[in-house]
């Protein structure tokens, strides 16, 4: 597998009397897509950029490809972050832009960026600020696919996207992984929409980790029990429910705990259909307990 | 979902490309052209006409094209400045790691100064050659630093570290205000503004008016702690600085 792995030991980020990050311990293995789910201040672009090398922990340590990031050209120049709109000269045109790109990434590919630029109908004679929110986000997108960077990042960089340019941002990201695996971090309020994508999941929570696993294994430790709402709470009866939606006579329940064969098929035959754990259920459970 | 098969991601194509120093120097030195050719362009107008128009009420006594020199100074100066504070972000965050920024910035630096004081120094010969032939004197008059009669090389040996010093200065104070904010940076100014005071102090008259002439081995020393040590200080504050998102 390509692209570089990443490793954070003990990882805690000061600014002042702020900690931004708080003996943060987690691993991302090298390839395939993996999230970075957490709420607004949870740390997650503090850590994001880490890992890129633009600032320096205050403790604990952080490796990418089995070395620091910080400083490392081999490592820094293979790692691409894009934070919202890219890291741009704003009062600089999109085309400006893309050449300096150019000139200073060695991973970067020209032909791709341009047909990029197509498909999300920017305007290259444009200055960044006299673009949108959307198109910044898009501009940030084609900078993040363009760049082709073993480890490449993306800070939250479907902002201001609308539904149909973020599929279409979605589609284009898993279709050039496959096409030049590499690792590729995925920073996302928009859990429900990016799930799917995911293999590893890594939750921030107060600058603390409060899970990191692959993402089949977290669902194969729970279960969606939707029927009617006597069968659903028989079923769940002394379980840990992170999620209920209720429609009419019918219960939507999702469970995160161990259900023994027997209990599942007592759920069956009463008619309660059994579904996967949606990823978005059990980061709402998980950061909702701990800030209580 | 598996993401495996084809092309690797690593970057093979790194070493075939230029180093990341050399990149950074050459997006730089870039920054520093198209201004750098503006400048000149609009600068020759002003001179030409003045000379022009002076030649017609009344008689042509002193060089004309030397009052560009401070505005080649700190025009540069300027650029160097937003090379520093808006560039090097933009380059970190794209994988160039500081120390090389900061080397291919000071290499561009330092190329950028010796362009200047290169052709301000054949403009200076042009005017000369013109002002022969028109008998017309060529010599500086209030500007006693500049020694008109020194010929192409000796003027261009004091341009070009003055015009470095400019860059330098420039470098040095845009990362302080990236790095320290605006109260400190402008605090710090008064160290920022080093590199430029000492080169000008090496050459000039009648230091800070004493009437002393600094001796060529304590002129060349001045030269030294400025250029050097103000490409140290930019170099030691640079290579550690957090990167902040660059806003659009």
């Amino acid at each position: 597998m390509s692209g570089y792995p990443v490793a954070a030991r003990d990882l805690t980020v000061r600014f002042g009397a702020t900690t931004a990050l708080d003996g943060a311990t987690f691993d991302l293995p090298a390839g395939g897509l993996h999230g970075l789910l957490g709420r607004n201040g949870s740390g997650k672009t503090t850590l994001l950029s880490t890992l890129a090398g633009l600032r320096t922990p205050s403790s604990g340590s952080v490796l990418v490809d089995g070395v620091d990031p910080f400083e490392n050209a081999r490592v820094m120049g293979g790692t691409g972050l894009v934070r919202e709109s890219g890291d741009l000269l704003s009062d600089a045109s999109v085309r400006s832009n893309l050449r300096l790109l150019g000139d200073i990434r060695s991973t970067w590919h020209a032909d791709r960026a341009d047909e990029l630029v197509d498909l999300f109908r920017l305007d290259r004679r444009k200055a960044v600020s006299a673009l949108s929110r959307g198109q910044r986000s898009a501009l940030g997108a084609v900078v993040g696919l363009a760049s082709r960077a073993p480890l490449t990042i993306l800070d939250e960089v479907y902002l201001g996207m609308d539904a149909p340019t973020r599929q279409l941002f979605y589609d284009l990201l898993l279709a050039d992984v496959i096409e030049h695996p590499r690792t590729v971090i995925l920073s996302s309020h928009l859990i429900g929409e990016i799930e799917h994508l995911l293999e590893r999941v890594v939750i921030l929570h107060a600058g603390r980790v409060l899970l990191s696993d692959e993402v089949d294994a977290l669902r194969a430790k729970g279960v969606t029990l939707t029927g009617a709402a006597s069968a659903v709470a028989a079923a769940v009866d002394g379980l840990t429910v992170v999620a209920t939606r209720d429609l009419g006579a019918t219960r939507q329940v999702t469970v995160f705990d161990d259900l023994d064969d027997a209990r599942l098929a007592r759920a069956r035959s009463a008619g309660v259909d059994l579904g996967a754990v949606p990823l978005q259920d059990l980061f709402i459970h998980l950061t909702g307990e701990e800030s209580r | 979902m598996s993401t495996t098969t084809a092309r690797p991601a690593r970057p093979a194509a790194q070493s075939r490309q230029r180093p990341p120093w050399v990149r950074a120097m050459r997006t730089t030195l870039w920054t520093n052209a198209l201004p750098g050719l503006w400048f000149w362009g609009i600068a020759l107008v002003p001179v030409g006409v003045a000379t022009f128009a002076i030649d017609r009420v009344g008689e042509v006594e002193l060089s004309i094209v030397q009052f560009v020199r401070y505005g080649a100074m700190w025009f540069p100066f300027s650029l160097a400045i937003v090379i520093a504070a808006m560039l090097l972000p933009v380059h970190v965050a794209h994988g160039i790691t500081r120390r090389d920024f900061s080397v291919g910035s000071l290499a561009a630096g330092v190329l950028a100064g010796a362009g200047h004081a290169f052709v301000l120094t054949v403009l200076l010969e042009l005017e000369r050659l013109l002002y022969e032939a028109k008998g017309w004197p060529h010599v500086a008059g209030l500007d006693q630093d500049l020694d008109l009669a020194a010929g192409f090389l000796p003027t261009l040996g004091m341009l070009v570290p003055t015009f470095v010093g400019g860059q330098i200065s420039g470098l040095l104070v845009g990362i302080a205000y990236y790095r320290f904010g605006g109260l400190r940076g402008t605090v710090a100014l008064l160290l920022t503004l080093a590199p430029i005071y000492l080169v000008a102090s090496a050459f000039a008259v009648g230091l800070w008016d004493s009437g002393l002439d600094l001796a060529p081995a304590a002129s060349a020393a001045l030269v030294v702690v400025g250029l050097v040590g103000g490409a140290t200080a930019y170099h030691l504050i640079a290579r550690r600085v957090p990167i902040r998102a660059v806003r659009s």
